[in-house]
């Protein structure tokens, strides 16, 4: 939380802003790049994001909509358009936007891109493209190579391609340690809080703040005592595990707290996968630096979570739900079907189907992960209870 | 408003593009001929036409319910544009196509594939490419690269060999018709023009549904027939142009000429964007010439994300070529991609005091009460009294 | 289906160009039947036999850590005399020489039944996401490549690839009763007898892309259940569901035994 709360203000906060230039993206960027660069990177959905998780979140989504870009668009974008419109966003030294992993941010890079108080400021675009073969993986690499020269031109100063391959080495040892979490997730009951897998993956691709010893050791502290509760065949404590289910979408900001939680203690249903956690990293590659960029590019674009769901064919979501579904013994698949999310929304007939033709419980929602008030917390448990009670799980 | 304009071509085209089969197609499907539909101009006619194929871009004209693409795309949250373009493949309207090929633009457009596979629809070849999200030559290599990839797979497919002459012949043809089309864009200009904006697109949007030699000829003629009309009568009261996405049907159009505006250009979809620049017919690959255009030349979708100061730029020049009294940016409900360009460009044209008019709604021409109010108020504003 | 028939055959060079190379070469011939292949194996194999996870400390061999190399895929074709039923290859150390170390590891399942076509495809694949059901063998949640531990106890018993492969055959052949032989290579030989494998791997994957789609292609589509509960026409049964629900719980609260619906 402290991460979250710390990624928030460097955005928000110029008094939080720690030293370096400061580099703003619209969504994830190959955050090993800033980081071994000595910058802090932000992403301004993710800043949009949390913003919907504060008090006046309200007031902040209204705000949004006011700002007329279209009425129908993620609130999380809209919060972030926002926040870019009013001014309220510290002055970034670089802009790095792509098109990943959505339209939304693909629209509030183009925001970004043509804000007018920031036309002074060097700007780079990516292009991510939705397939993932060899050459895909090839091109987003060159595209990061050049994000590097990019910042070495504004920045004036050079990558430390060793210190690069270092924050490499340490990401490559921190995601083992999340995959190794992962796994422990499968044990019946679940002895891993899975509110740790989420925020663990999050952090992994979007702050800075955790490619250090300290979150190493951490992770390293989180997996061993998780180990030691799987093998006392404990489960999440409080909770009388009953029902195992996959959240196909983002967490959002208000169903972990006000949904999940309830449907983890008066149900005893867990949602044990959703999107952000579900991670198929496979290392990093440092055996030279065309390897490593293509790997760059393999990561970003086939396994860090949302673009892997988002960019790529249905039959890759389908076969992840199956492969979560059988891994980690889940009882149901929950789509929200988020408001705004465009992508999700045009598969769900076949997510349908597919869940029907395996015999697996599936419910679609129709959601809004960020505005609660579009449906509400109690009308989603409601809704929730009585698909798990018809379909036996309870 | 019609502009009076009596001419055989015309008709022709106004029934091509009032409907999607039409009796040119039928012809040429009788005779043998193969026909391959595709969304999204990105995707290339000419290799299509090099392919010995007649390009049918897929629309959804005609649909006015989309209960069926419902099933696949969520209704509150996927444009209608795509949804009702989907009901048409679902209704059987295009079970006279040989193969599809999606442009893989916004997120909805992407799914089309995924969903057609799907469907109880067998089209016999299925394809996609997708649209660079960048301007530059590393995506124009990347562009080419699938360019290439689709080339092969027709041909193993299809068992036709595209060679280069083939497509040489094909962008001189294509280009040609685009000169057409923008002279005949270039007529509005004046203060009389002898063409409407609604009568444009019927002649633009036919052009995407049959033989494309053909449809050459007949704007060559149409060309004549517009020139040769002398228009004495100014009958509107303030000149628009419209900016957004779709565009394929005249609804739009109507509306605002039935309230006194005329609609002298568009950058939109079918309109415009299609008959902006021209291929380069030199080089050693057509393709890659192709692929220049599409990536460098004309990257109009607001997906890419170095587009904006392209259209900024086509919308002020046009302004001001066409004299133009005020813009309308069309969004459709869920369409995040121009949602976010509209609302960038209104700013802009504020700011340079142009007035824009952005409107939300839905593919179909609902609620047209509404619509109409609301341009009625704006052309008003704009030609400075009451109609 | 014959499009696989020529990666069969190149699975075929494949090892005997390793033999070539002078790599180490195991071959098992086991039996066809379920039951057979199931006979003497050291290890539980069926629903739940592993049901609790190899945790790091429990683990004898890992096998596949994509920081070593790793490589996993399936083909099959229509004419089962392309595929030696029963055979297992081992190139490179078994379980037991591993001496606890980090093995890189490739798996090929070769397939072979007339009746198996495109639409068998997904199903196969499914039934490779073994889970629980190999006792003292736990594969890691992964895609593409197979990542998977060993646990001390199993190695003690005596598991190996044999084992493994038996295991995996008894599994497919119940779970798909199409399959008329089935042969499996191990690869554990070293980094670059991987890459040599997932250069084939990236072939074969370009055609089971294909197959995915066609199988698609030949899928109908029912309208029953709309996408969201406004529209789905069993929304009354479902709303009346949960009024029942309410009343029972309101009544159980208040201690009533009956209720009227």
């Amino acid at each position: 939380m402290q991460a979250n709360k710390a990624l928030f203000g460097l955005t928000l906060d110029p008094q939080n802003a720690s030293p370096g230039p400061f580099v703003l993206g619209n969504g994830d960027f190959f955050i090993e790049i800033p980081v071994a660069y000595g910058c802090s990177y932000s992403d301004l959905t993710l800043t949009g994001a949390n913003g919907t998780a504060m008090p006046n979140a309200a007031e902040l989504i209204d705000k949004g909509i006011e700002t007329g870009v279209e009425s129908r668009m993620c609130n999380a974008i809209k919060v972030a358009c926002y926040y870019l419109e009013a001014g309220l966003i510290r002055k970034p030294d670089l802009i790095i936007t792509s098109n990943s992993c959505c339209d939304a941010m693909d629209t509030l890079g183009n925001l970004m891109n043509g804000y007018k108080p920031w036309a002074d400021i060097p700007k780079f675009k990516m292009d991510a493209p939705h397939s993932f073969d060899e050459e895909s993986y090839r091109y987003f690499g060159i595209q990061l190579r050049q994000a590097i020269t990019f910042m070495e031109d504004v920045l004036g100063k050079k990558m430390d391609w060793e210190h690069l391959r270092e924050v490499c080495l340490l990401s490559n040892k921190q995601d083992q340690l999340l995959l190794e979490f992962q796994e422990l997730k499968k044990a019946v009951p679940c002895a891993a809080n899975p509110d740790f897998s989420r925020l663990g993956f999050a952090y992994d691709r979007w702050t800075g703040e955790r490619v250090s010893f300290e979150i190493t050791n951490w992770l390293e502290q989180l997996v061993s005592a998780t180990e030691e509760r799987v093998k006392a065949g404990q489960g999440i404590e409080g909770v009388n595990e009953k029902v195992r289910f996959l959240w196909q979408d983002l967490a959002g900001s208000w169903p972990p707290g006000l949904l999940w939680a309830r449907l983890q203690k008066e149900l005893g249903a867990i949602c044990i996968m959703d999107y952000m956690s579900y991670g198929t990293l496979t290392p990093i590659d440092l055996s030279s630096d065309e390897a490593m960029f293509t790997s760059f590019g393999k990561r970003f674009l086939l396994e860090d979570p949302m673009n892997r769901q988002a960019l790529h064919t249905t039959d890759l979501f389908c076969s992840d739900i199956l492969q979560i579904v059988k891994d980690f013994k889940c009882d149901a698949v929950i789509m929200p079907a988020h408001i705004g999310h465009r992508d999700t929304n045009s598969r769900l007939k076949i997510v349908r189907d597919l869940c029907r033709e395996k015999g697996i419980p599936c419910l679609v929602l129709g959601i809004d992960i960020w505005d609660k008030r579009y449906m509400t917390p109690e009308v989603a448990f409601d809704r929730i209870a009585t698909f798990f009670q018809s379909t036996g799980l309870i | 408003m019609k502009s009076g304009l009596k001419s055989e071509v015309f008709e022709k085209f106004v029934k091509i593009s009032s409907g999607i089969m039409n009796p040119l197609t039928s012809d040429w499907r009788n005779k043998g001929g193969r026909i391959m539909g595709y969304t999204c101009s990105f995707v290339p006619e000419e290799l299509f036409i090099a392919a010995g194929m007649l390009p049918f871009r897929i629309r959804g004209t005609g649909s006015r319910n989309s209960d069926m693409a419902d099933d696949y795309f969520e209704s509150a949250n996927i444009c209608s544009m795509i949804r009702h373009t989907f009901n048409n493949v679902l209704t059987g309207e295009y079970d006279f196509i040989d193969g599809a090929v999606i442009g893989g633009g916004c997120d909805g457009n992407r799914h089309i594939l995924d969903n057609w596979l799907k469907s109880p629809v067998k089209t016999p070849f299925l394809d996609r490419i997708f649209i660079p999200h960048a301007s530059n030559e590393l995506a124009a290599e990347y562009f080419l690269n699938q360019l290439s990839g689709l080339k092969v797979r027709m041909e193993e497919h299809f068992g036709v060999t595209i060679t280069n002459e083939k497509l040489w012949d094909a962008i001189k043809l294509c280009n040609e018709i685009r000169d057409f089309q923008r002279e005949i864009y270039t007529l509005r200009i004046s203060d009389n023009p002898p063409i409407t904006g609604a009568e444009t697109i019927s002649v633009i949007v036919a052009g995407s549904s049959m033989p494309k030699e053909e449809y050459r000829d007949d704007l060559k003629v149409l060309l004549s027939e517009l020139q040769s009309v002398k228009v004495s009568e100014k009958k509107y009261q303030a000149r628009v142009m419209i900016v957004g996405p779709g565009h394929d049907d005249s609804s739009m159009c109507d509306i605002v000429e039935d309230l006194g505006g005329l609609v002298v250009n568009d950058l939109t979809c079918f309109g415009g964007k299609v008959i902006f620049g021209s291929i380069k017919e030199d080089g050693p690959d057509p393709l890659k010439a192709i692929a220049d255009y599409q990536v460098l030349t004309r990257p109009f979708c607001p997906k890419n994300l170095g587009a904006h100061p392209l259209i900024n730029k086509e919308v002020f020049d046009k302004i001001k070529e066409f004299k133009v009294d005020g813009v309308m940016g069309q969004i459709f409900l869920c369409c995040d991609t121009w949602g976010g360009e509209i609302y960038i460009l209104n700013k802009e044209l504020r700011e340079a005091g142009i007035p824009m008019l952005r409107i939300e709604r839905e593919y179909t021409a609902d609620s047209t009460g509404q619509l109409r109010t609301r341009v009625q108020a704006f052309i008003e504003t704009i030609s400075g009294g009451a109609l | 289906m014959t499009v696989f028939d020529a990666y069969i055959l190149k699975i075929a060079e494949y090892v005997e160009d390793m033999r070539a190379q002078g790599r180490r070469i195991a071959v098992f011939n086991v039996p066809a039947s379920v039951k057979q292949l199931k006979e003497g194996l050291p290890v539980r194999v069926g629903p739940n036999a592993n049901p609790g996870i190899i945790l790091r400390e429990d683990t004898y061999v890992e096998l596949g850590n994509p920081e070593v190399g790793s490589c996993a895929f399936i083909l099959f074709t229509d004419k089962p005399e392309l595929v030696n039923d029963g055979r297992i290859t081992v190139i490179g150390p078994d379980i037991k020489d591993s001496d606890n170390k980090s093995l890189p590891f490739g798996q090929v399942l070769l397939m072979g039944g007339t009746e198996l076509g495109g639409r068998e495809h997904e199903e196969l694949k499914y039934l490779g996401f073994v889970g629980d059901q190999i006792e003292g063998y736990m594969v890691r949640s992964y895609t593409r490549s197979i990542w998977s531990r060993v646990s001390k106890d199993a190695a003690a018993k005596g598991f190996c690839l044999e084992s493994l492969g038996r295991a995996l055959m008894s599994i497919y052949k119940s779970g798909n009763t199409k399959i008329e032989s089935m042969e499996a290579l191990f690869v554990t030989s070293g980094r670059g007898d991987i890459k040599e494998l997932d250069d084939i791997a990236t072939q074969v994957q370009k055609i089971t892309r294909e197959i995915v789609r066609e199988t698609w292609k030949i899928r109908g589509y029912d309208i029953d259940c709309a996408n969201d509960c406004s529209s789905c026409s069993d929304k009354p049964v479902c709303d009346d569901i949960r009024e029942v629900l309410r009343a029972k719980e309101k009544n159980e609260q208040k201690g009533e035994e009956s209720y009227n619906v």
